[in-house]
């Protein structure tokens, strides 16, 4: 991950990366706002921060039901702990 | 945007990239095999996908590719009409392959190299092993090989007929072999037999070293979804693979079906629909460890069916399998028929059988998919209620419903209102038939083959306890209707008595 680039943007790129081009996502989307969200898309998103961030996300990140904002806490809490 | 094209392959056009990639995983090519998986039926391989999505695109474009990303979302139907959406944004394309109301896979290329595939040293030929013509069994564990592997990978001019059938004959052959190699490594090398291909990013790194053959490394397994991602290296055209491993088909275990105290035969029977899979499986042991005499209706499994059979040991003398299709009514009068002549008394019928749901969205499109849906699943349940219903003047009748109906999940529209229609048809029955414990479950999501996809695993049940405290249940309940939850548990009006 480059240093240069905030964790937002970073965020940013992923979500582009996983669930589609020229969206900006905010923390209040989710499966129910945005269309290719579906389980498996929520899989490779956790995968995709669990790579970038160098976490692990507690399994409710694949379980349960997730937003940007809530994906971002979670990355953020991880990063915290470990 | 270009208007939208339809693509659809039929069971040869799939046969035919079989056979020109080595890619002849059963999911693919074995409509018997493929009919237990959770999709129901024969899937068309993703990289075939693939080169049909490249097809849309103009020859200029395809010929100056240097790397794409495909990925899927959901898999396409041998025989089932999906729509491409082509779309430009400057140097950049992309292809979306919408079925189902739902996009299933995307494709994106580009004319630039992609930084972040992985090269591999390629060892020189002599240490290449042959490829494979039976999938492998998928071992994931410690003992999967992390080292690098190296086979002798040959396509067919087979592979570039199929490209210039289906508009992709402009696209780069180098490029062009590894979509197809790709396709081989998912199905049949890693993870093998119960495989599914997540997605594949390539780009050429550099020139076709000539006759080097292939080489793949395992790179990362996550046993949490069963997800695994190759790098590969082939003709100069680095690969990354993401795929999912899917368990083998869990054998039901009997000792976990058997009621507290041993019981003797009662002299009474049950009839299970939907008796050689998942939950009607599991039931159908309960019940005959329970002493029941049972009559177990299957449609296709053939082999499944056989497992329950041999799963059921000493009391096999008290299993009878039934293979029917649930639209010939013929064939279910046959069976009651056969039921009525034992003289044994029916005291239960469980209907268990359902249509696996594949991912869709609701839209005016898909409404029709919708509706096809609903009638195969209350056929499944309405024709032997039916057949049935005359021989049980007292006992319980069981729907499988599913707690997904307090939580229903977005993608599965049909599957909710497909078990709305099953519950009301419980409704109906407790006012018709006064006399009958008319039960409509909510099993918690259960780990049958039904969810046996990446996403369907996580967080399902064990099948075996929900089967055994129901078979406990369902005989003590009071005529009328009753709702029991995820527990086996009396929700609504009957209490078990």
């Amino acid at each position: 991950m480059s240093e240069a680039k905030s964790f937002d943007s970073v965020f940013q790129d992923i979500l582009e990366d996983v669930l589609g081009w020229g969206a900006t996502y905010a923390d209040e989307d989710g499966p129910a706002t945005v269309e290719d969200w579906d389980s498996l898309a929520q899989i490779r998103l956790v995968h995709a921060l669990e790579t970038t961030f160098d976490v692990r996300l507690p399994d409710g990140a694949l379980l349960e039901e997730q937003t940007v904002g809530s994906l971002k806490q979670l990355v953020a809490e991880c990063r915290v702990a470990e | 945007v270009d208007p939208p094209a339809e693509i659809r392959f039929d069971q040869e056009d799939v046969a035919a990239f079989a056979r020109a990639s080595g890619d002849v995983n059963p999911l693919h090519v074995d409509p018997q095999a493929a009919r237990r998986s959770p999709f129901g039926g024969c899937v068309a391989h993703g990289c075939l996908l693939g080169i049909g999505m490249l097809g849309s695109l103009p020859d200029a474009v395809l010929a100056s590719v240097r790397s794409l990303d495909l990925s899927f979302s959901s898999p396409l139907l041998v025989g089932a009409t999906a729509r491409l959406e082509t779309r430009s944004a400057g140097d950049r394309w992309s292809v979306e392959l919408t079925g189902r109301g739902k996009r299933l896979a995307r494709l994106r290329i580009s004319a630039d190299d992609d930084p972040h595939l992985h090269t591999i040293e390629t060892p020189a030929m002599p240490g290449a092993r042959t490829m494979r013509t039976v999938p492998a069994v998928p071992d994931l564990g410690e003992s999967a090989a992390r080292n690098s592997v190296a086979i002798s990978y040959h396509g067919t001019p087979e592979l570039d007929e199929l490209a210039d059938r289906l508009g992709a004959g402009a696209f780069e052959p180098r490029l062009l072999r590894a979509l197809a190699w790709s396709s081989y490594v998912v199905g049949m090398e890693i993870p093998g037999l119960h495989s599914l291909l997540g997605g594949v990013s390539l780009g050429l790194v550099g020139h076709d070293p000539g006759g080097r053959g292939a080489v793949l490394r395992l790179r990362d397994v996550d046993e949490r979804t069963g997800r695994v991602a190759i790098d590969s290296t082939l003709d100069g055209v680095a690969v990354t693979i993401e795929s999912f491993a899917r368990d083998a088909a869990h054998v039901l275990d009997v000792d976990r079906l058997r009621p507290a105290e041993p019981r003797q035969p009662v002299g009474e029977a049950v009839a299970v629909v939907g008796a050689s899979r998942g939950l009607g499986a599991a039931l159908a042991l309960a019940f005959l460890q329970r002493g029941y005499e049972v009559h177990g209706v299957y449609s296709m499994s053939t082999d499944a069916a056989h497992e329950v059979q041999e799963l059921a040991g000493d009391a096999a003398n008290r299993l009878f399998l039934h293979q029917a299709d649930a639209t010939s009514a013929a064939r279910l009068d046959e069976i009651a028929a056969d039921l009525r002549a034992r003289g044994v008394p029916l005291r239960g019928l469980v209907l268990a059988a359902a249509a696996p749901p594949l991912g869709m969205s609701l839209d005016g499109e898909s409404a029709g998919e919708l509706a096809q849906y609903v009638r195969a699943s209350v056929q499944l349940a309405a024709a032997p209620l039916g057949a049935v219903l005359p021989l049980l003047d007292r006992g319980w009748v069981v729907f499988c419903s599913s707690s997904a109906m307090s939580a229903p999940p977005r993608d599965w529209p049909h599957y909710i209102a497909a078990k709305g229609a099953l519950e009301g048809l419980a409704t109906w029955l407790a006012a018709a038939a006064p006399g009958i414990a008319s039960v409509v479950v909510r099993p918690p999501k259960l780990l049958t083959e039904m969810t046996n996809t990446p996403a369907g695993r996580i967080g399902a049940a064990p099948v075996e306890p929900f089967a055994s405290r129901l078979a406990d249940v369902v005989v003590g309940l009071p005529p009328g209707l009753t709702l029991l939850g995820p527990n086996a548990e009396a929700i609504e009006p009957g209490e078990p008595s």
